[in-house]
C-alpha cells in the first residue's frame, strides 16, 4: 500500500488546518445535479453549513441576507449573467468582504477569465472535474494568501491608499511567492492614485522579471495616462498580436488611437475585437459611436442594433441606446424607422422621463428630416419641456436637442444648450468629439468648434484664476471663486472636486471650519454618487482624512 | 401527423455537411467534463460508505483511475482545439513549485489502491516559478497515470531548478519507455507505431511545454529510462 513521504501542508508552509464545520459555504450553479455533487465534495472536507443558489439573482438575495466564508460559483450560469459578471456585481455592491473566498468553477479555462484588475478577479478557479483533495489544498492556500494581503486590502477599503502602499513596501521585504502579486497590487494602487510614473516603473520592474501580458497592459495604461498615446498604442497593439483573445487590449488600443486622433484605426481595432467576441455590449456601443463619427453609418447601425438585440433581456440598455440607433436612421433618411425605435424605447422603459425626453428629441429630428416642420417644432417644444423637468440630463441628449434647435432655426436656444453641456464637461475630450461631430453633420463645423472652444475656455479660465489665487496665497479667494462656480456648473465633476480641494487646502493652512468642511463633504458625496472610482475623488478623500487628523478630529 | 411530416425532409448528408464538427465536439467535451464531474463525485460518496472492504477499495480506485484517464483525454482534445483556435491564453503565474506537486500528489493518492503502488515526492518548498498551473497539471497528471500503469511498486514525483529551468519529474520502477519512444522524444508520428496508441498524450505534453516561453527559451519534455527508480523517467522542463 502507499507510503506517504510527502511533507504535509502544515510542515511545509506553516498553514493551519481549516475547521470547515464553522464555515458558511455558498454554492452557485444552475444545474441541480452539480449543486448536489458540490455539496458532497464540500461535506468530504467536513463542511456542513452549505447554502445553494440556482441563479445569480438567487445568489445576490442570499448574499444580502448573510455573509459567507467560501463561495463556489459555476462560470456558466445558464441565461443572463455569467459567473464573472455576477462576481463583478457582488464586488461593486460590496456584498462580500476581502476575507471571503470566491472560487470560480468551470469546465475549461477560457479567455473570458482574463480579467483586467486583480480586484475584480475571483480568488481562484477550479476546473471540473476536480477532486475534493485539490479543493482542500486550494482553500488552505487561499486562507494563507488572504491573511497575507488582508492589511493592504483593509486600508484600501478605508481608502487609505498611502498607507496601503507603505504596507505593500513592508510586505515586500519578505515577499516569497507573493512577490509578483505585491508588485502588481502596488502598481494598481498607484494607478488609482494617479501616480502614473510610479505605476509605470513598477510595471517595468515586473516586465524585467518576466514578460506577462497584464504587466504590458499596465505599462501601456500608465503611458496612456501620461498622454503618451503613440507608445501606448504600440504596446496595446503588440499585446493583441501576441494574445489575440486579450479583449481588453483592443479596447485600450482603440482608446489610444482615438486619443491620438486616429479614429479610423480605432474603428478597425474594435471591429477585430467585435468579430472575436460579438456579445460584449459596451464595445459594440463604442464601435457604434466611433463608426458614426467616421460617417460609416452601416457599421454604426449594425453595432447599435446588436446592443439592443443582445441587451434585450438585461438591464444593460438605456433609452440612449435607442436614441443612438434612431440617430443613424435619421441620418440615413429612414425617418419612420427612427421613430419606431423611439416608440420601442418608450415602451421598454414604460414612459420613463428619460425615455420621453430622448423620444421627443429624436422624433423632432426625424420629422425635421422628413420635411414635416410643424410636427418637428411640436416635438421640440415637448422635448424642451422634458429637458427642463429632467434633473439628470443623461449623455448626449443635450447634443441631439441642440441639433434640433439649430435645425429648426432657434439658434439661441441651441447654443445655450450646447454651451451648458460643454461647460459641465469642459475637459471631457470624448464629449467634445461628439459635439464637434454633431456640428459637422449639420454643416456648422467651424461655428461649432468655436462654441465648444469658447464654452470650455470659460471654465478653464475660471479654474486657472482659482489656481492663481491659491498660488498667490489667497486660499480663501480661491475657495469663494470655486464655490460660486459649483453653484453655476453643478454637473461639472472637475469643478466640484476642485472646490473640495480648495477648501481642504484652505483648512490645512488656516484651520478647521465646520461650515466649509460640510461643503467639502457634500461635494465629495456628490462625486461619489456619480463616479465612485474617480481618481481625484479618491485622493481628496485621503486628504480630507489627513486634514481632519491634523486638527485632532476623527475623520 | 402534420402535413410537414409527409414532406421529404432535407437531405441529411447535406445537412450534416454544414456542421462544424470540431466546434461541435469541443462543445460536447465541455458537457462530458461536467458529466464526469458528476460521475466522479458519485464515486466519492461510495468511498465514504463503510463496509466496502479492501477488495472494494481497490475496485473503487480502479474506477476512479479509469475516470481520470477519460478526463486526461478530454483535457488533451479540448486544449489542443483551443490552442489551434488561438483561444487559450497561457496564464503564467508565479507560484511555489510545491503547490503543483502537492495537487498532483493529492489527485493521485485515491488511485493508488488500484495497483498497490507507493508514491513519494520531493520539492523545495521555497522554490517558486512562473508556470501555467492548468497546463502543467494536465501534463503531469497524464504522466502519473501512465506511470501508474507501468510501475511495479513505486512512483517518484519531484521538482527542482536545473540550468534556469524548472524540471519536474515523474519516475517509476517499471520496464521503462519502449526504445522507439526514447529515440523520437515527444514526436507524435513516431508514437503511432508503439503499442497501438495515438500518442495524443505525449503530443499534448510537448505542446504545453513549448507554450511556456521565457525570452528565447521555451519549455520541453524529455523521456528517458533509468533515473533514480530505474524505470521510465518523464521530465517537464519549464523556462
Amino acid at each position: 500500500m502507499s507510503t506517504d513521504l510527502f511533507p504535509t501542508k502544515a510542515a511545509s508552509q506553516g498553514g493551519q488546518p481549516i475547521n470547515f464545520q464553522e464555515k458558511n459555504f455558498l454554492v452557485i450553479d444552475d444545474v441541480v445535479g452539480m449543486r448536489s455533487s458540490m455539496r458532497v465534495t464540500i461535506s468530504t472536507l467536513g463542511g456542513v453549513r452549505i447554502d445553494m443558489a440556482g441563479s445569480g439573482i438567487e445568489a445576490i438575495n442570499r448574499l444580502e441576507l448573510r455573509s459567507y466564508d467560501i463561495i463556489l460559483c459555476d462560470y456558466d450560469l445558464g441565461g443572463g449573467k455569467d459567473g464573472q459578471q455576477l462576481l463583478e456585481e457582488i464586488k461593486r455592491r460590496k456584498l462580500i468582504g476581502h476575507s471571503t473566498i470566491f472560487m470560480m468553477v468551470t469546465a475549461e479555462r477560457g479567455y473570458e477569465k482574463v480579467v483586467s484588475a486583480v480586484e475584480l478577479a475571483p480568488d481562484d478557479y477550479l476546473i471540473k472535474p476536480f477532486a475534493g483533495e485539490v479543493l482542500l489544498l486550494r482553500l488552505e492556500r487561499l486562507v494563507q494568501k488572504k491573511a497575507f494581503f488582508l492589511p493592504v486590502y483593509d486600508l484600501m477599503d478605508r481608502q487609505d491608499y498611502r498607507r496601503a502602499i507603505q504596507v505593500c513596501d513592508l510586505l515586500m521585504q519578505t515577499p516569497g511567492q507573493h512577490l509578483i502579486d505585491l508588485l502588481r497590487l502596488k502598481a494598481e494602487i498607484c494607478m488609482t492614485l494617479g501616480d502614473y510614473a510610479k505605476a509605470r516603473s513598477l510595471y517595468e520592474q515586473i516586465l524585467a522579471i518576466r514578460d506577462i501580458p497584464w504587466a504590458r497592459m499596465g505599462l501601456a495604461k500608465s503611458l496612456f495616462h501620461q498622454n503618451n498615446f503613440g507608445d501606448a498604442a504600440d504596446i496595446f497593439q503588440r499585446v493583441t498580436e501576441a494574445n489575440p483573445n486579450y479583449m481588453e487590449a483592443y479596447d485600450w488600443l482603440a482608446k489610444s488611437h482615438t486619443a491620438a486622433g486616429d479614429e479610423q484605426a480605432a474603428q478597425s481595432a474594435l471591429t477585430v475585437a467585435t468579430e472575436r467576441s460579438p456579445r460584449t455590449l459596451h464595445r459594440r456601443k463604442t464601435l457604434g459611436e466611433i463608426a458614426y463619427r467616421n460617417d460609416d453609418l452601416e457599421t454604426a447601425q449594425n453595432s447599435y442594433e446588436a446592443v439592443l438585440e443582445f441587451g434585450k433581456n438585461s438591464a444593460f440598455t438605456s433609452p440612449e441606446d435607442y436614441a443612438n440607433l434612431s440617430r443613424v436612421f435619421i441620418d440615413k433618411g429612414e425617418c419612420d424607422r427612427a421613430m419606431t425605435i423611439m416608440k420601442d424605447a418608450r415602451k421598454t422603459f414604460k414612459n420613463s422621463p428619460e425615455s420621453l425626453l430622448h423620444g421627443a428629441v429624436m422624433d423632432s429630428l426625424a420629422y425635421e428630416k422628413a420635411g414635416d416642420r410643424e410636427s418637428a417644432e411640436a416635438e421640440l417644444r415637448k422635448a424642451l419641456a422634458y429637458f427642463d423637468l429632467n434633473e439628470s440630463r443623461p449623455g448626449k441628449v443635450s447634443l441631439d436637442l441642440g441639433r434640433a434647435c439649430f435645425q429648426l432655426g432657434d439658434e439661441e436656444a441651441g447654443k445655450k444648450i450646447v454651451q451648458d453641456f460643454i461647460k459641465n464637461n469642459h475637459d471631457d475630450k470624448n464629449i467634445h468629439r461628439h459635439a464637434e461631430d454633431m456640428f459637422k453633420k449639420i454643416g456648422m463645423h467651424d461655428k461649432g468648434k468655436e462654441i465648444i472652444r469658447d464654452s470650455s475656455r470659460v471654465v478653464v479660465t475660471l479654474n486657472n484664476q482659482a489656481v492663481r489665487l491659491a498660488q498667490a496665497g489667497d486660499l480663501k479667494g480661491s475657495v469663494d471663486l470655486l464655490m460660486q462656480a459649483v453653484a453655476e456648473y453643478q454637473e461639472n465633476t472637475v469643478i466640484v472636486l476642485n472646490a473640495a480641494h480648495a477648501i481642504l487646502a484652505y483648512m490645512q493652512a488656516q484651520g478647521w471650519n465646520e461650515e466649509l468642511s460640510q461643503a467639502a463633504r457634500d461635494y465629495l458625496a456628490t462625486v461619489k454618487s456619480r463616479d465612485p472610482d474617480n481618481r481625484k475623488y479618491l485622493v481628496l478623500i485621503q486628504m480630507y482624512k489627513d486634514v481632519a487628523l491634523q486638527y485632532g478630529l476623527k475623520p | 401527423m402534420t402535413p410537414a411530416d409527409r414532406e421529404p425532409g432535407p437531405d441529411p448528408a447535406r445537412e450534416l455537411g454544414a456542421i462544424d464538427f470540431t466546434a461541435l465536439f469541443a462543445a460536447q467535451i465541455h458537457d462530458l467534463k461536467n458529466l464526469l464531474f458528476l460521475l466522479l463525485g458519485g464515486l466519492e460518496t461510495l468511498d465514504q460508505r463503510t463496509g466496502i472492504g479492501p477488495d472494494g477499495n481497490a475496485r473503487l480506485a480502479l474506477l476512479k483511475y479509469n475516470g481520470q484517464l477519460i478526463n486526461d483525454k478530454l483535457i488533451q482534445m479540448l486544449s489542443l482545439y483551443r490552442f489551434n483556435r488561438g483561444a487559450y491564453p497561457i496564464n503564467l503565474e508565479y507560484r511555489p513549485a510545491a503547490d503543483l506537486i502537492e495537487e498532483i500528489f493529492a489527485e493521485a493518492r485515491p488511485l493508488l489502491a488500484a495497483k498497490s503502488i507507493a508514491i513519494s515526492s520531493q520539492v523545495d518548498p521555497a522554490l517558486c516559478w512562473f508556470y501555467d498551473r492548468d497546463l502543467a497539471a494536465g501534463v503531469l497528471n497524464n504522466a502519473i497515470h501512465n506511470a501508474l500503469n507501468c510501475a511495479r511498486s513505486k512512483i517518484r514525483l519531484s521538482a527542482a531548478e536545473e540550468d534556469g529551468f524548472l524540471a519536474i519529474r515523474v519516475e517509476d520502477n517499471g520496464p521503462g519507455f519502449p526504445q522507439e519512444i526514447i529515440e523520437h522524444g515527444g514526436e507524435v508520428k513516431s508514437l503511432d507505431r508503439s503499442g497501438g496508441k495515438t500518442g495524443l498524450g505525449l503530443y499534448f505534453s510537448s505542446v504545453c511545454a513549448r507554450l511556456h516561453r521565457n525570452g528565447e527559451k521555451s519549455g520541453r519534455i524529455e523521456l528517458t529510462n533509468g533515473g533514480s527508480l530505474g524505470g521510465a523517467m518523464f521530465t517537464l522542463r519549464l523556462p
